[in-house]
């Protein structure tokens, strides 16, 4: 019911934004990692998001469940990874340069990496703000006849 | 006796209006969590309408009825609602379909938050008057 569900769903964004940092922190991290999982060079990975579906707890569910609740927040379906080409630079003293000698480094940019960042940081912030004007919502609720 | 002093229109549009208004809570926090969403459609929840609807459909002990077409039209609290509820077409203005705009969302939020305040203050004064009755001031 309304303000739990509100909690719910900022809670529900705030995980949400922190894999996302945490992709990007993997990303930067790797930016020249050239044995990944495969043998090739580390692939730039992203966060899928998707909203989350319409989930019924027991306890509305024994209130009579709502059918038609608005919003139930957000799910990382997925993390997707980059298949974009490998970037190619010339470093014949690399040991694992290839013939011609040139080494496969990750498909990362660190701009794309740093302005993905910033976003995630923006996304997080908003919800901690509606995090806690829903904590006064409930506050003044809970002021209610009070003194 | 209690039960109809808790069960006046006002009383009962007022609770609603709470209600109505953590819903909308309830939407906003939803947009914010979708904000990076591809192809989230913004939600709204508009409830004014409706409540002043049913407030006026419950008869005159809500609001003032006119008798006279000079009067001054005696608004409830329903009506003072009102004001909230809008249509709007909502065009995505970004690249992955999403509709929700920030600054809107945080708008209408801050909106929520001052109109529930009011809200549950006008409630707690009344009970608060109701208690002072009954202790005899």
């Amino acid at each position: 019911m309304g303000l739990w569900s509100s909690l719910r769903i900022s809670g529900s964004a705030l995980a949400a934004q922190r894999v996302r940092m945490d992709t990007i922190a993997n990303n930067v991290s790797n930016m020249t990692t050239t044995r990944g999982a495969d043998g090739g060079p580390y692939r730039r990975q992203s966060v899928l998001l998707a909203e989350r579906g319409q989930e019924v707890p027991f306890r509305d569910f024994l209130g009579r469940a709502r059918a038609n609740e608005p919003g139930s927040g957000v799910a990382v379906t997925g993390i997707h990874e980059d298949s974009s080409a490998p970037r190619r630079v010339f470093d014949p003293a690399h040991p694992d340069a290839d013939a011609e000698g040139f080494v496969l480094l990750p498909n990362i940019d660190i701009v794309t990496e740093m302005t993905d960042l910033v976003g995630a940081q923006r996304a997080y912030e908003a919800t901690v703000t509606v995090l806690n004007a829903t904590k006064s919502l409930a506050q003044s609720a809970l002021n209610i006849g009070r003194g | 006796m209690l039960g109809s002093i808790f069960d006046t229109t006002s009383f009962r549009a007022a609770r609603q209006g709470l209600t109505g208004l953590s819903q909308r809570q309830q939407a906003i926090a939803s947009n914010i969590a979708n904000i990076d969403t591809p192809g989230y459609q913004r939600r709204e929840v508009s409830f004014e309408d409706t409540l002043r609807q049913e407030v006026a459909a419950t008869g005159s002990r809500g609001g003032l009825t006119r008798t006279d077409p000079r009067h001054f039209g005696g608004g409830g609290t329903a009506s003072e609602l009102a004001s909230g509820s809008r249509s709007r077409d909502v065009v995505a203005s970004r690249n992955d379909a999403n509709t929700v705009d920030v600054d809107e969302e945080m708008m209408l939020m801050v909106d929520t938050q001052l109109r529930y305040q009011a809200l549950s203050q006008s409630i707690g004064t009344r009970i608060n008057t109701l208690r002072s009755v009954i202790r005899g001031g």
